[in-house]
């Protein structure tokens, strides 16, 4: 199934800001981390479809990821 | 004149004093916020120079908090400044919360933040949650019960923080969260951006999270 990914910040530097990803079903929002080599420590928010991804553990056709920076100083 | 009034019978409790909570200090003194409470441990480091708006050559070694208030003092002496020196987990800091409209999170790890987050559940208080990581920052109201926090940074170890911040960062930010904070005091509830705000100035990149 086919799926887009968006990156924010350091994320995109060697990989993108925002792609098409062919995946297979059931793929979940870690599977992506794995696929693009980003730590789960180092991944803050998590969006699916601008939402926060607690409610789809497992990914659809056409579902919207976006991947943002751990941000924690003040 | 109505809202100048409404601004300054209000309580808003700044949570951590370092870049961010000094900035938030100083843009809430000069709308008048009539009531605000400040609370961290810290004292001024060198390091801190470089963004910390209170920071000079002569107050390293001394207390954030009690700097911040004689700042403070000296741009809007009519005010109300009470500071606190010690972390937000000490009891008296769920009476400031208890006492405030709303709270603002400006601290430096989501151990505290994440306590910060329950408190303001448990007092039925909004929270409006900022950050800043190098060139990047991010704002986002939470409701009593949004267990935003929670849910996003749980598993993260503070220790793998990084913390090189820029005052570019700092005043952006700032100035998302001074402005979400005056429209909240006067109840222009519309003007309210309830969803995340992330900036990205290395890329100039901006998100705001549809709700």
């Amino acid at each position: 199934m086919k799926i887009r990914v968006k990156l924010f910040a350091q994320f995109r530097k060697n990989r993108f800001k925002e792609k098409e990803m062919e995946v297979s079903k059931d793929t979940s929002v870690f599977d992506i981390l794995k696929i693009l080599g980003i730590d789960e420590k180092e991944a803050g928010i998590i969006f699916v479809n601008g939402r926060h991804f607690e409610n789809k553990p497992r990914l659809e056709e056409g579902d919207n990821v976006s991947v943002f920076p751990v941000v924690g100083g003040g | 004149m109505q809202e100048q009034k409404k601004l300054f019978n209000s309580f808003v409790v700044i949570a951590g004093c370092g870049a961010l909570g000094q900035a938030y200090a100083q843009s809430f003194a000069r709308l008048g916020t009539g009531n605000i409470f400040i609370y961290d441990p810290d004292v001024f480091e060198e390091t801190n120079f470089n963004r910390q708006i209170f920071c000079t050559s002569s107050n390293i070694g001394l207390s954030k908090a009690e700097e911040t208030k004689k700042a403070l003092e000296k741009i809007n002496p009519d005010l109300n400044y009470h500071i606190f020196k010690n972390h937000i987990e000490d009891d008296n800091f769920l009476l400031s919360l208890k006492n405030s409209c709303i709270a603002v999170d400006a601290l430096d790890n989501f151990k505290s933040r994440i306590y910060l987050e329950k408190a303001c559940k448990e007092l039925n208080k909004p929270l409006i949650h900022s950050a800043i990581n190098g060139h990047t920052g991010q704002m986002r109201h939470i409701s009593p019960g949004d267990d935003f926090l929670k849910k996003n940074y749980s598993k993260i170890e503070d220790k793998n923080i990084e913390t090189k911040n820029y005052f570019s960062s700092v005043m952006i930010i700032s100035s998302f969260v001074s402005f979400q904070v005056l429209n909240f005091l006067l109840g222009r509830n519309e003007k309210i951006r309830k969803g995340l705000v992330f900036f990205d100035l290395e890329n100039f990149d901006f998100f705001e999270e549809e709700i």
